[in-house]
């Protein structure tokens, strides 16, 4: 199963993803953003894709599980 | 009402700092009165508010005091048309493609210090960072690197404008690319800015070899030509407007950034010798003399409907300043904040405000960083025993922190 993620340290905070992609990432009150689908699927896979290629910080991954 | 603080006076400029602190603790909503009414927010928490919340606090009248926007890219848009932009940047201006760029970069800066180094003696802005941010920005654009340096002045003269002016050269910018990109000479003559009439023949010149199928170099012009996107490719007003603002933005700043570091290095040689002897510090240098100098003093958001921010009544369309450099020194985020300190913890220390945050961060900070760790490397490297020869000059833009000029010397390798 697809497993997306996201590297807090990495981050810088751009937002990007949870603007472009809200469907697949939200925000924290501290503007940390946080993986709502953690096992994309369908179009969310191409969302989460987008995300991780307008990210500034490559902090994004998605990832096949072992299992 | 009277102001709370003076933006464009020299004394302020040159006294960031406490005057940053004096605000954070008194007026935190700071009201400003020339050329009109606006405000700086200049706490941590108040400044991250506004720059995520674009919904409320738009870009769209420009992130300077000037009501004329950049050129309608960007920094000056929100989504959609933000989000068009920037999927169109990005496609040539990726984290990773910017960082291959280190050894090109590596070798720009060692044969510029091979130029000047056996003088031992001189302007560190003119013979370093100076030319490095202007030459790679015309790698980027397709520029010839010699005549973008012969364009910085007038690019210098945008930032240094006021408000009123940069309206007024932005608005004859814009008609000017888009009368002669129509091939209609209106916009041109003796009163056009030769800069547009450079940037759209570069652009015809790339449009004819992607109509000839001929193979392009992978730099931000191609992307901007070739790329299509919902169905259509960007127009030679949007290119130039494009053109213009990379430009800006990624020339200056990144000058001021490879100043401010060495600067604050030559006053504080304790922390100079700790990063000469740990090269794992080079990063780390780099963020704290971001956090500490933040090359950019701060960018303005705009109200979309009248509203209320720290108890204060903000009409529709006041501008207000997100301080970028006071919240990287504010006391509620740092420990003594304002000690200048290579060994910061690095992963809270990149949380810095220098290239903004949320939807508008800077686009070309992997690059600013690797431009400017480069340069600390070479630098410490090839100018030994590097020193301040006399008192630097501020520079005179107020969106600008730093030097422009910082008379050093160093010594000079033995002629053969």
């Amino acid at each position: 199963m697809r497993k997306l993620t996201i590297e807090r340290r990495r981050c810088l905070k751009s937002g990007q993803c949870s603007y472009l992609q809200p469907e697949v990432f939200e925000r924290d009150e501290e503007n940390w953003p946080v993986v709502a689908i953690e096992h994309p699927e369908g179009e969310q896979v191409e969302q989460a894709r987008d995300a991780i290629e307008m990210c500034p910080a490559q902090a994004i991954s998605l990832t096949e599980d072992e299992d | 009402m009277a102001s709370d603080f003076d933006f464009f006076d020299p004394e302020f400029q040159a006294n960031v700092h406490p005057h940053f602190a004096r605000m954070r603790e008194e007026c935190p909503m700071a009201h400003a009165g020339e050329p009109f009414d606006w405000y700086a927010v200049t706490r941590e928490k108040d400044v991250r508010a506004l720059l995520h919340d674009w919904k409320h606090w738009t870009s769209e009248l420009g992130p300077g005091l000037s009501r004329e926007g950049g050129g309608g890219v960007l920094v000056s848009v929100d989504p959609p048309e933000h989000t068009f932009d920037r999927r169109i940047v990005n496609r040539a201006f990726t984290p990773a493609s910017l960082l291959a760029m280190e050894p090109d970069i590596t070798k720009l800066v060692d044969e510029i210090i091979d130029g000047f180094v056996e003088k031992g003696e001189g302007d560190f802005m003119q013979l370093l960072a100076v030319p490095v941010p202007l030459i790679v920005i015309a790698w980027l654009l397709g520029l010839d690197p010699d005549l973008v340096q012969q364009m910085r002045p007038r690019a210098d003269a945008v930032i240094s404008a006021d408000a009123l002016e940069q309206e007024e050269m932005v608005r004859r910018m814009r008609e000017q690319a888009a009368a002669e990109g129509r091939g209609d000479d209106r916009g041109g003559g003796t009163r056009g800015q030769e800069e547009v009439r450079y940037f759209l023949g570069k652009i015809a010149e790339r449009r004819a070899m992607h109509a000839a199928g001929e193979e392009m170099p992978p730099d931000t012009l191609t992307a901007l030509v070739s790329t299509e996107l919902n169905g259509r490719t960007l127009r030679d007003d949007e290119i130039v407007g494009f053109m213009g603002f990379l430009f800006i933005a990624g020339s200056a700043t990144t000058t001021q950034l490879i100043g401010n570091m060495i600067y604050r290095l030559l006053q504080n040689p304790d922390q100079m010798e700790l990063v000469r002897n740990n090269p794992d510090l080079y990063e780390t240098c780099v963020e704290e003399s971001l956090r500490y100098d933040a090359p950019v003093n701060g960018l303005f958001r705009t109200a979309v409907e009248d509203t209320e921010f720290l108890g204060v009544q903000v009409p529709k369309d006041t501008k207000v300043l997100c301080m970028f450099g006071s919240a990287n020194l504010d006391p509620e985020m740092w420990e003594e904040p304002e000690k200048f300190d290579v060994t910061r913890d690095y992963e809270q220390l990149k949380l810095h405000y220098a290239f903004g945050q949320g939807i508008h961060y800077c686009m070309g900070a992997p690059l600013a960083r690797v431009e400017a760790k480069v340069a600390l490397k070479l630098v410490l490297e090839r100018m030994p025993n590097l020193r301040l020869t006399g008192e630097p000059e501020e520079i005179t833009a107020p969106v600008l922190h730093g030097v422009e000029t910082l008379p050093v010397a160093w010594d000079a390798p033995a002629a053969d």
